[in-house]
């Protein structure tokens, strides 16, 4: 009995004591897990904003990387973390989203988390090689009309942003396509260049180069708006697919139960360096595009894309075993 | 710009003192973890990216780079001493560096490879600079059919790997392929052999395979075995190798220059297949294979020569397509990324400060690498001349922390020591471990180029005919694959006929 009243004792005592902490956070370093190696375009997006985020949260900020199981290694410690705001997720919106859906050993799920904000998006692409007889979209999507499960297509693999947008184009088009996945963004570029598919889908960020060289042509991209760095190109919305327009969101997660106080504070901090030009300008050069979402903002978002996700994942019945 | 102009332009860009800092920096970095076993180039690459964001672009491009081609350098010295690979890519030289280093004769092992490592690296660069753009387009003509035709001669290569039995070298090789479909399959990302388990998604890495088969497996045979450090108990002197050596040498350097720049360019090979095929190659072509695996110089000029050529080669897609063949080159391209420069067709326009840096101080890079590995070899062999007492749990460590510094993922230290278990058991009764890895690598890319060629036909196997460059490797590994075999009886036949003519 004095025991149990020990435990209540404390838990009140924590209680009252939690939103007290919650002023204070952070008091010492904060921990972003990477669930991707060094190098890739997630890890070199919070590597620009490092610096900055360190600023506004008066903490530094320590990256820590580990990768494994396509995101799911980090994301699964993030899950299962104590959620004091100390130890973040630093991901795309993928491995909330995709990677539970499709993965039957992945055992998180979006609910495990809790949104702090997205701050930017590497556009999703179709492209054709430059010269090829189609200049738009629609002639595209008439070309496979008259050609059914002929039309190639690249994606990044199975399990993408990319090979969702594919997917839901064939849906949204009433077209079947022939799919051959290959291992990243890079290999689809050069599958399109070197005339090995008719038709690729990747993340912008990748392809910029020989967009902006001229050796591909982008057809749409999955931006919500035409973006500065490719003004000419129309977006999947404006073409009345909204839901085919799955974009590269760089996104930070607490663990599910961190008190809100908390997440408010990394949000407000999120925001601020969103507003440092230098770092606008840092993530704007590397190909993406910034645009800040708030943590309900971003739950909405989120929460959209998880049930077109869902919804065609069952569909294609993917992620059964 | 024409290329003169170009390179006379880089070299000033190189020579400004704070981008030449960077590139000894790089080299000397290179260098030192290519010494020291476990940890890679690819590894320290990520963990120095943070640091470039305070150097201008060029300067950090010539630092990450001078780490990769460095390592190549250093990679050798710790294969030749210690029989343990340096880095990945150096596997290959232990077979028959060490060997010659058991006989006495480490110094021309080591001079050979430096001079190798060194003409090949100066090679590529040239060949970089003259002929990247119309490399470019070979290179992109390689879509999943082709690279399925050249995958499949590289596994005709398989049992040429092994001084020892052809039949275990086989077993070894299957055993390879198996472990290489542990993980998501590579089309429809369904789970294989993953038991439940998120991290076995990935499959196993190869880093770890390589560092537990060869390593780790080093290490424990020597402490079972009471070895003497008797490689260092004689000074390494005659660092030039002799006439004969150069005899053996030159052709086997130049093939495996060739053949390593050729397949660095194409994407997936890395450093690594290059040696290995290499070192076949020589073997096939040799008029004495026996002497392979019994310290033979053609299999340390070859493979050296192929690994630093291709980690040239590999610069070729970076810097004009912007496309990384390899993961070093994807860390690389990470840190074009983070400076906001976009490698690719435009890059040499844009930022011909960057492009002909680069280049122009790869030819700086490699004079100061030659320096650093063959008057100061001395240096590098007194950090392996530390008694093995000392030397052996360093190596453990420098294994350890290499190998988890990849992904940050102690699964990858467990799969380390595992496969250092297995290696020394492998070791012990007689099984070669180079079969394995290379079929490890080979086995899961020949999968899904076959599977991709497959979806690009609709499932007809004509697209493996009907482009040239594909069946021109299928029909070339056909022919090796059989040549032994069809060989002997033809030869008979040729024999018996001339009697037959006279009665």
């Amino acid at each position: 009995m004095r025991r149990l009243l020990a435990v209540i004792v404390t838990l009140v005592a924590l209680t009252i004591a939690l939103p007290v902490a919650a002023q204070q956070y952070p008091t010492r370093p904060v921990e972003l897990i990477i669930p991707f190696a060094t190098g890739g375009p997630t890890d070199t997006a919070f590597r620009i904003i490092q610096p900055q985020l360190a600023a506004s949260l008066g903490q530094p900020i320590v990256l820590i990387n580990k990768a494994g199981g396509g995101g799911a290694v980090g994301m699964d410690l993030v899950a299962k973390a104590k959620p004091d705001g100390y130890t973040l997720a630093a991901t795309v919106r993928s491995t909330v989203t995709i990677l539970p859906a499709t993965q039957p050993d992945v055992t998180y799920k979006l609910a495990d988390f809790a949104a702090v904000g997205a701050f930017a998006f590497d556009s999703g692409v179709i492209l054709v090689k430059s010269g090829a007889p189609w200049k738009t979209l629609e002639e595209l999507v008439d070309h496979m009309k008259k050609n059914p499960g002929k039309v190639t297509y690249g994606s990044a693999g199975l399990g993408t942003n990319s090979y969702f947008n594919m997917e839901l184009l064939q849906q949204a088009y009433g077209v079947t396509l022939a799919h051959v996945p290959f291992g990243g963004s890079g290999p689809v570029k050069n599958a399109v260049l070197g005339g090995h598919v008719v038709v690729g889908a990747a993340s912008l960020s990748a392809v910029l180069s020989v967009v902006r060289s001229g050796d591909i042509l982008p057809l749409a991209t999955s931006a919500t708006k035409r973006l500065a760095v490719a003004p000419n190109v129309p977006t999947m919305t404006e073409k009345g697919h909204p839901d085919a327009s799955l974009s590269t969101w760089m996104e930070l997660y607490a663990p599910g139960k961190t008190p809100k106080p908390i997440v408010d504070r990394l949000s407000a901090a999120l925001e601020k360096t969103m507003k440092d030009p230098a770092a606008v300008a840092a993530i704007e050069k590397a190909g993406m595009t910034v645009e800040h979402h708030d943590p309900a903002g971003t739950l909405k978002l989120v929460e959209r894309e998880n049930e077109v996700v869902l919804r065609l994942a069952k569909k294609l019945n993917l992620g059964k075993q | 710009m024409d290329v003169l102009h170009g390179l006379g332009y880089g070299l000033g860009v190189t020579l400004q003192p704070a981008n030449l800092l960077a590139c000894f920096v790089g080299v000397f970095v290179g260098t030192l973890i290519g010494v020291l076993p476990g940890v890679g180039p690819t590894a320290t690459m990520s963990l120095l990216l943070p640091i470039t964001f305070t150097m201008s672009p060029t300067a950090s491009i010539i630092m990450m780079a001078g780490i990769y081609y460095g390592a190549m350098y250093g990679g050798s010295t710790t294969s030749v001493l210690v029989n343990i690979p340096g880095e990945a890519a150096s596997v290959v030289t232990c077979i028959d560096g060490h060997q010659m280093a058991r006989q006495g004769r480490a110094g021309p092992a080591l001079g050979i490879s430096a001079i190798a490592s060194f003409i090949a690296g100066t090679f590529s660069v040239v060949c970089i600079m003259l002929l990247a753009p119309p490399l470019t387009s070979v290179a992109l003509r390689f879509g999943p059919p082709e690279i399925f035709g050249l995958l499949l001669l590289g596994f005709t290569m398989v049992t040429y790997l092994t001084a020892g039995s052809k039949l275990k070298a086989v077993a070894m090789a299957l055993l390879g392929m198996l472990l290489g479909t542990i993980g998501l399959d590579p089309i429809s990302a369904s789970p294989r052999f993953t038991y439940g388990s998120v991290t076995l998604g990935d499959g196993l890495g190869l880093v770890p395979i390589i560092m537990g088969l060869f390593g780790i497996s080093e290490v424990l045979l020597n402490i079972g075995a009471g070895v003497k450090q008797d490689v260092f108990e004689t000074r390494i002197k005659g660092l030039l190798p002799s006439r004969d050596d150069w005899r053996r040498s030159s052709a086997p350097l130049a093939r495996g220059t060739v053949l390593g720049f050729l397949l660095g360019i194409l994407p997936g090979m890395g450093a690594i297949i290059p040696t290995f095929m290499s070192y076949a190659l020589e073997k096939r072509l040799a008029r004495e294979p026996d002497r392979f695996g019994k310290g033979a110089i053609e299999g340390v000029a070859g493979p050296e020569a192929a690994n630093n050529a291709a980690t040239g080669g590999s610069m070729i897609p970076l810097l004009t397509l912007g496309f990384a063949p390899n993961v070093a080159m994807a860390v690389l391209l990470g840190a074009f990324l983070i400076h906001g420069v976009q490698p690719g067709p435009l890059l040499i326009k844009e930022h011909p400060e960057i492009f002909w840096g680069v280049i122009a101080s790869m030819y700086v890079g490699n004079a100061m690498l030659l320096v650093l590995n063959l008057p100061l070899i001395g240096l590098w062999v007194q950090v392996l001349r530390v008694p093995y007492g000392i030397l052996f749990p360093l190596i453990l460590l420098f294994c350890l922390i290499g190998v988890y510094s990849e992904h940050g993922n102690v699964w990858d230290i467990i799969v380390m020591l595992a496969f250092g278990a297995i290696g020394l058991l492998m070791k012990r009764f007689g099984f070669d471990p180079a079969p394995l890895v290379l079929a490890f690598v080979l086995g899961r890319m020949t999968e899904e180029s076959i599977r991709q060629s497959l979806l690009m036909s609709g499932g007809s196997f004509a697209i493996l005919l009907t482009r040239p460059i594909a069946l021109a490797f299928i029909v070339a590994a056909l022919l090796v694959a059989l040549l032994p075999l069809l060989l002997p009886p033809v030869k008979r036949l040729l024999r018996t006929v001339p009697p037959d003519d006279t009665t």
